[in-house]
């Protein structure tokens, strides 16, 4: 036994786990990807607080599911003035192949975007509701930076020095927008820099990718709905 | 997954079993192949082919092979629920996170639904349809 390699070591159980919790993330993900996103898992999920970790500039002329655009139209109704629209980041649901312009078929598709919200801004505009006290305030930014939140998720200040490209923000699943692709094709899909014009100004990593896949089906998607559909 | 679990941990834990029996037994090696290609573990098989100290072609007689796969059983079996109940901690905090999820409370939805009429511009930066 003490010549065994493999002896039933907490460590070895531990590594076994590891190995087998590896092989149930995405199979497309090289043996050190899925190592390192599963890392990744561990030590952030369920949080979305660490821009090193959700963040990553992808150099690629596709969009991808999880990219922010600017300037997305978002329309809402109010009975006294009827529609009304407002143009503001939004971030694409639509999943990635849909984005492609590979796709042959995207010509005929719409992509979906979420409402992005500015943290700062909605904090002081919830300090201005006599009924919403401090505590109540605290206690939604921990309940929104660990994404427990059901229709919100939570997006970290991305600073490119000596610029902030994008402020403390969180997305608002249920207030969606869909532009044709053709339209989408005319934003510009560079990075916003400190020195360069663009329309995206974030593409997820591959952990925030995760995170914001997992949020999305817990929101959208429910098995445990709890109706039984049957007469 | 848990399928896969299991034939991980049982090929680990038969390995253990292979490094105690340095000492040559003799006999046809069959059972002992037949066993390994019963686990389908690629890296349990690499292993092997590995690690000629542990001798595994001498490990033939039947008896020998029927004493060591009650005892791989009974390892097997407690690997099995140790790593069972560390992937239900796993997959808990997984299901715990989903089952943790709360609404937005009324009056935060409000201002919520307030600050939607007044956040962002009525003109795109620039035109582009």
């Amino acid at each position: 036994m003490e010549n065994c390699p493999n002896a039933e070591t907490p460590d070895n159980v531990r590594s076994n786990l590891a190995e087998q919790l590896i092989s149930a993330l995405p199979s497309y993900l090289s043996p050190e990807n899925k190592t390192r996103l599963f890392a990744d898992l561990m030590d952030q999920f369920p949080d979305s607080t660490n821009p090193n970790k959700v963040y990553l500039d992808l150099e690629s002329s596709n969009l991808f599911q999880g990219d922010c655009l600017i300037d997305i139209p978002f329309h809402f109704i109010l009975p006294e003035t009827g529609v009304t629209t407002h143009y503001c980041d939004g971030i694409i649901l639509s999943n990635s192949c849909d984005c492609s312009q590979e796709n042959i078929t995207v010509e005929s598709k719409n992509i979906v975007f979420s409402k992005i919200y500015v943290l700062k801004d909605y904090l002081n505009l919830l300090r201005s509701y006599p009924e919403i006290t401090d505590e109540k305030i605290k206690t939604f930014l921990v309940n929104l930076k660990s994404n427990k939140i059901s229709n919100l998720f939570f997006l970290p200040e991305l600073n490119k020095s000596p610029s902030l490209i994008f402020p403390e923000s969180f997305v608002r699943f249920d207030e969606t927008s869909f532009l044709p692709s053709s339209i989408i094709s005319k934003y510009n899909y560079n990075y916003k820099s400190t020195t360069e014009f663009g329309d995206r100004l974030f593409s997820l990593s591959q952990y925030g990718f995760y995170l914001l896949v997992y949020k999305l089906s817990l929101h959208f998607c429910r098995f445990r709905e709890g109706i039984e559909r049957y007469s | 997954m848990k399928k896969e679990i299991m034939t991980t941990s049982s090929l680990l834990i038969g390995m253990l079993f292979l490094a105690n029996s340095s000492s040559g037994i003799g006999g046809d090696n069959i059972d002992f192949l037949k066993t390994c290609a019963e686990l389908k573990h690629k890296y349990a098989i690499e292993q092997m082919e590995q690690q000629k100290y542990y001798n595994y072609y001498s490990l033939t007689s039947n008896d020998y092979l029927s004493t060591n796969i009650a005892k791989y059983d009974s390892q097997v079996s407690r690997m099995k629920e140790i790593t069972e109940d560390e992937t239900i901690v796993f997959m808990s905090a997984m299901q715990n996170f989903a089952d943790e999820q709360v609404e937005l409370e009324p009056t935060f939805q409000k201002a919520l639904n307030r600050f939607g009429e007044i956040t962002g511009t009525l003109m795109p930066s620039r035109k582009r349809f």
